[in-house]
C-alpha cells in the first residue's frame, strides 16, 4: 500500500534577528528539521512532543498552509511542494485542517450555515438549495441541532464549536485531515465527545488523520501509529502499543513515566524506576550539537554530544534515532 | 482546630442580568499539612471558592453572601483589607495557573522575589538578597544568583512557574492554594513541578488545596478529594476511596471519560451535554440532564450532601440505590 502524504526530509527555517542594533545577526529558528514520515490510507497518526517541539508546524507543512524550506512533500504519489496557488486549490480539497482553538477559528460575524459553507463557495460552489441541503446534513453528522445553522459561534459552548470546526474541515469531503490539538481546550468531559465523533467519523467518510496532541492517553486511544518529536526532529515512530509497552528513545520513555498516574496506589513519587527528566526543551534557535536531546538524556553518551543518531529500524515497524540502538 | 474552616460558603456577582451565584454553600476543612484537591471543570466555582479565600475578588462585583471562612481561628469574611494583607503570604498564599500574567514583566524576578518578603518582614539588603536567592535555588532555579536579574521573558514556562512557587514560599506560608499549576505546563515540566510542592509540603509542613480539572494531577497529590460541579460540592472523600468507590455519577462520569495508558477501549465513555452556564443552571440536581442515572425526582430539589462512609460524602439522591451490589 502506497502512503496518502509522505514528507521527504521537510525542513522549515525561520530567519530570526538577534542581538542589539550593533551586533544584529540572522539566526535559522529550526522548526522542523529534515523530517521523513509517511501516513497511510485510513490510518491515525499520533503526533506528540512538548510545545516548541515543531508538531504543528509540522503538520502545516504536510498541507502546505506554510512553504517548506526544504525537502518535498507527496500527497497521493504526486509531488505537491512546487504547486502554485491555482494547481493547489483542487488539491487542497482533499487536505482540511482542525484548529484547536475553537473560538479563535470561526469568524464571530458569520452564521454557522456561512462558517461550513464558505468552503464550499470557495471552490466554485454555488450558496444554492443544495449546498445548503449539504450544511444541513454535515451538521447532523456532527451531531448539532438543525437550528445550529442560523445561529452564531459566540451562542455555543467549547465543544459545540469544535463541532462547527470539524463540520467545516469535512464539508469538502476531505481524505487527509490534520487534527492540531483539537480537544486541549475542551472540559475533560466533553473531550472525550468529540475524540468519539472523530472515530466515527474516519469510519463513515474513510478518512486519515495526522492527529496532534500533547495528551498521550488521548494520542494512544486514537492512534494507530505514533510519532514523537523533539526540537525539530522525529525521535521515534511505531505502532501504538510497541510505542507505549516498548518505548526505546529514552525521550519517549521519559514522556510517558511523565504521565500523571491513573490512581493513587500508582502515585511515581519516589518510585526508583520512574525516568525523570530534568530541565526544559531547549531553544530551537541554538539546538544542542549531536543528538538534540543529550543535554536531558539520563543515559547520555560521548558519541552523543558529537554525532546526530541516524534513524535505524531495530524492530519492524518501529523506527528509532537513539546512539543505544545504533 | 482545623487550619482551614469554610462554613457554607456562597459567593455571588453582580451582572447585568441580576446576580450570579458562582459558589454555593460549599463547606469543607484543612489540617495543617494536609493535601486537598480541589477537582472541577469550568464554571465549576473551583477557582471562586480559591479567591474569595485569598479576599482577592473585587467587592462589588463579587459578594460574599453567606457562610464563613476561618483560617487558624481568625473569620476572613469580614477581615479588613489590611488585616487580610497581613494574612496574604505568611498565612496563607497562591500560585496560579498563567505565571507569565501573575509576574510583572518590568521588574526582575529577584526584585519582585525582595519586594516580597520585604512587604512581610524587615532583614537588611544582603540577607534579603541571600533570602531570595536560597528561595530560588530550593525550587530549582539553576545558578540561582545569576538567575536574579533575569525578567520574566527570559525565562521558560516552567522556570516561571517556579519562580511563582518561591514568591509564594518565601514567607513560609501555613497554607499554598495552587490554582491550576502545571495546566500550561507540558507533562515533564508538570511531573517536576507537582514533585516539587510535593517535596515542599514535607519540608515545611504546609497544607495545599490543589485546584486542577485533572483527576490524575489529584491521583499524584491529593490526600483528600472535593469534586465540584457548577457551583456546588458533588463529593468529598479520601483519595483511594474516591478512586476505588466514585458515588456520584459525575465523578464516575470525570474517571471514566480519560483514556488510559494502560487499558484499551473501542470508545471513550463520554458524558453527554455541556456544562451549564451560571445564569442558565437546570432546577432540582445540576447534573440531572447530563446524567444517564437521573429521574424525575432528581429534577424536584437540590440534592442535599449526605455521608455515607466517615469522610465520604455525595450530593445524589439515587446513591444508595445504585451502590447496592
Amino acid at each position: 500500500m502506497k502512503p496518502l502524504i509522505e514528507a521527504i526530509t521537510v525542513s522549515k527555517h525561520y530567519e530570526v534577528q538577534t542581538g542589539g542594533f550593533l551586533r544584529r545577526q540572522s539566526l535559522a529558528l529550526r522548526a522542523v528539521d529534515g523530517v521523513d514520515l509517511a501516513i497511510m490510507p485510513g490510518e491515525t497518526l499520533g503526533l506528540v512532543g512538548e510545545s516548541g517541539c515543531g508538531k504543528s508546524t509540522l503538520g502545516r507543512l504536510l498541507i502546505r498552509l506554510i512553504p517548506t524550506t526544504s525537502g518535498n512533500i507527496l500527497f497521493d504519489n504526486a509531488d505537491i511542494t512546487q504547486l502554485n496557488q491555482k494547481e493547489m486549490r483542487s488539491v487542497r480539497r482533499g487536505m482540511q485542517i482542525v484548529f484547536q482553538d475553537p473560538y479563535g477559528a470561526l469568524n464571530p460575524r458569520m452564521t454557522v450555515e456561512d462558517i461550513i459553507m464558505e468552503p464550499l463557495l470557495i471552490h466554485g460552489a454555488r450558496a444554492d438549495a443544495a449546498a445548503r441541503k449539504q450544511v444541513a446534513d454535515l451538521l447532523g453528522v456532527v451531531g448539532l441541532p438543525a437550528r445550529a445553522r442560523e445561529r452564531f459561534p459566540h451562542e455555543f459552548s467549547g465543544g459545540q464549536r469544535q463541532r462547527i470546526g470539524i463540520a467545516r474541515a469535512l464539508v469538502l469531503k476531505p481524505r487527509f485531515v490534520v487534527c492540531d490539538e483539537p480537544v486541549s481546550a475542551l472540559d475533560v468531559s466533553v473531550q472525550a465527545q468529540i475524540v468519539n465523533l472523530l472515530g466515527d467519523l474516519q469510519q463513515e467518510f474513510g478518512l486519515t488523520y495526522l492527529f496532534i496532541a500533547h495528551d498521550l492517553g488521548v494520542v494512544k486511544h486514537i492512534s494507530t501509529r505514533v510519532a514523537v518529536m523533539y526540537l525539530g526532529k522525529i525521535v521515534e515512530i511505531a505502532e501504538k502499543r510497541a510505542l507505549y509497552e516498548a518505548p526505546l528513545h529514552p525521550y519517549t520513555q521519559a514522556l510517558i513515566a511523565a504521565v500523571p498516574a491513573s490512581h493513587p496506589s500508582q502515585r511515581s513519587r519516589g518510585r526508583r524506576e520512574r525516568q525523570r527528566i530534568a530541565g526544559d526543551i531547549p531553544s530551537a534557535l541554538h539546538p544542542p550539537s549531536g543528538c538534540r536531546f543529550h543535554t536531558r538524556c539520563p543515559f547520555v553518551m560521548p558519541v552523543c554530544r558529537e554525532q546526530a543518531p541516524a534513524t535505524t529500524e531495530p524492530r519492524p515497524g518501529h523506527h528509532v534515532a537513539c546512539h543505544l540502538n545504533g | 482546630m482545623p487550619l482551614l474552616d469554610v462554613q457554607n460558603l456562597t459567593t455571588a456577582f453582580q451582572t447585568q442580568r441580576g446576580e450570579i451565584t458562582a459558589v454555593e454553600d460549599i463547606s469543607f476543612s484543612l489540617e495543617p499539612g494536609e493535601i486537598l484537591g480541589i477537582v472541577g471543570e469550568s464554571g465549576s466555582g473551583k477557582s471562586v471558592t480559591a479567591l474569595t479565600i485569598m479576599g482577592l475578588l473585587p467587592r462589588p462585583p463579587a459578594r460574599i453572601a453567606g457562610g464563613s471562612i476561618r483560617f487558624e481561628g481568625t473569620e476572613l469574611t469580614t477581615l479588613s483589607q489590611s488585616r487580610m494583607q497581613g494574612i496574604r503570604g505568611p498565612g496563607i498564599a497562591m500560585v496560579f495557573q498563567e505565571p507569565m500574567t501573575s509576574l510583572n514583566p518590568v521588574f526582575s524576578i529577584g526584585d519582585q522575589l525582595m519586594e516580597t518578603i520585604r512587604a512581610h518582614e524587615r532583614l537588611p539588603p544582603k540577607a534579603l538578597f541571600a533570602r531570595a536567592v536560597e528561595m530560588l535555588d530550593r525550587v530549582g532555579i539553576p545558578s540561582a544568583s545569576t538567575r536574579m536579574k533575569d525578567y520574566p521573558h527570559q525565562l521558560s514556562g516552567g522556570q516561571r512557574q517556579r519562580v511563582m512557587l518561591a514568591m509564594a514560599l518565601v514567607c513560609r506560608p501555613r497554607l499554598l492554594i495552587a490554582d491550576e499549576p502545571t495546566t500550561a505546563l507540558d507533562v515533564t515540566i508538570q511531573a517536576q513541578i507537582l514533585d516539587l510542592i510535593l517535596d515542599l509540603r514535607d519540608e515545611f509542613g504546609m497544607a495545599v488545596m490543589i485546584i486542577t480539572h485533572n483527576m490524575g494531577v489529584v491521583a499524584e497529590t491529593a490526600d483528600r478529594v472535593m469534586v465540584m460541579y457548577a457551583g456546588r460540592v458533588v463529593e468529598e472523600a479520601p483519595v483511594t476511596t474516591l478512586f476505588d468507590r466514585p458515588l456520584h455519577p459525575y465523578t464516575r462520569g470525570l474517571l471514566e471519560c480519560v483514556p488510559s495508558l494502560t487499558e484499551e477501549m473501542d470508545r471513550l465513555v463520554a458524558i453527554p451535554g455541556t456544562l451549564p452556564e451560571p445564569a442558565r443552571r437546570p432546577q432540582g440536581c445540576r447534573f440531572a440532564p447530563r446524567c444517564r442515572y437521573a429521574e424525575p425526582a432528581c429534577r424536584a430539589g437540590l440534592p442535599p450532601l449526605e455521608s455515607y462512609d466517615p469522610g465520604h460524602s455525595a450530593a445524589c439522591i439515587r446513591v444508595p440505590e445504585l451502590t447496592r451490589p
